[in-house]
């Protein structure tokens, strides 16, 4: 998924190649800013979008019945609810999943993407850090 | 008053209330602390500054005040804990800068599973864990590396 999207003045650029991108970063830094602007994007560009936060029934049964037909899946704040089996159940039904972590140690990953926000002035950038 | 800092919730005492949904929490219950070091902890961690006990002016100034809900989940529970010194807060949404502050913090309950800190600076603290107490977090996060191996 390649974004370069303008929200509100902000500059948005990311780039998530993988199936699994994960947003591993201190607090913030504007994750859970950039999951609403995606929204966003996601809306404008008629993507099917599915965010879990802090907000939503994060339980399994109700993540795998909302993802169906996604074509991105956003999971802020995982370390609650998220694990390596529910991920892997995820991975084949979802080309693109942005999940935000702290503690990697909770969970083991197959071959994931790490990634970093970049938030200058008006200017958001996502590099692929791992 | 002390911190007390647990890494096993079976330590946590019972009449002690256990909260892991800092951002719910938060919303719901919890203004934006005025000290000194509540607008530490926006300048450090969110390049923001205080506006109120349900705003603050972020780093993009042409947004003008935000409400309280846009912090960032660690700084919440930072605010969590600093405001209710009687709940125990779940440290495990905070990104490595927030869990810096948290020796800063010298009253409250922390359930802390992986104990990892970078602290720069000043090393006081004022920490119990497991039965003893610590005023410098070097010293405490070395008794838990210890802890761990053994």
């Amino acid at each position: 998924m390649n974004i370069d999207y303008n929200y509100s003045g902000i500059q948005v650029k990311a780039v998530f190649s993988d199936n699994i991108n994960m947003l591993y970063d201190m607090s913030g830094t504007g994750k859970s800013f950039l999951f609403l602007i995606i929204q966003y994007y996601a809306k404008e560009n008629g993507l099917a979008c599915r965010l879990f936060d802090y907000k939503t029934d994060n339980s399994e049964q109700h993540i795998l019945t909302e993802c169906s037909n996604a074509d991105i899946l956003i999971f802020d704040n995982a370390d609650l609810y998220m694990s390596k089996d529910l991920l892997g159940k995820l991975k084949i039904r979802c080309k693109c999943i942005l999940i935000s972590l702290k503690d990697l140690s909770r969970i083991e990953f197959g071959s994931v993407g790490l990634y970093s926000i970049l938030y200058s002035g008006n200017k958001m950038e996502v590099n692929r850090v791992e | 008053m002390s911190l007390s800092v647990y890494n096993c919730k079976n330590d946590i005492p019972e009449n002690v209330q256990y909260i892991d949904n800092n951002n719910l929490f938060f919303n719901i219950h919890t203004d934006i602390p005025d000290s000194e070091l509540s607008r530490e902890i926006l300048k450090n961690i969110e390049m923001a500054e205080y506006a109120g006990p349900k705003k603050f002016k972020g780093r993009t100034k042409e947004f003008g005040e935000i409400n309280k809900e846009y912090l960032s989940t660690g700084t919440k529970t930072l605010f969590n804990i600093i405001s209710y010194p009687d709940k125990c807060f779940d440290l495990v949404e905070c990104g490595t800068n927030a869990l810096d502050f948290v020796a800063k913090i010298n009253d409250g309950h922390v359930f802390w599973k992986n104990i990892i800190a970078f602290p720069e600076g000043d090393e006081s603290c004022d920490i119990d864990f497991k039965g003893k107490h610590y005023e410098n977090i070097i010293e405490f996060l070395n008794s838990v590396r210890y802890n761990d191996e053994y």
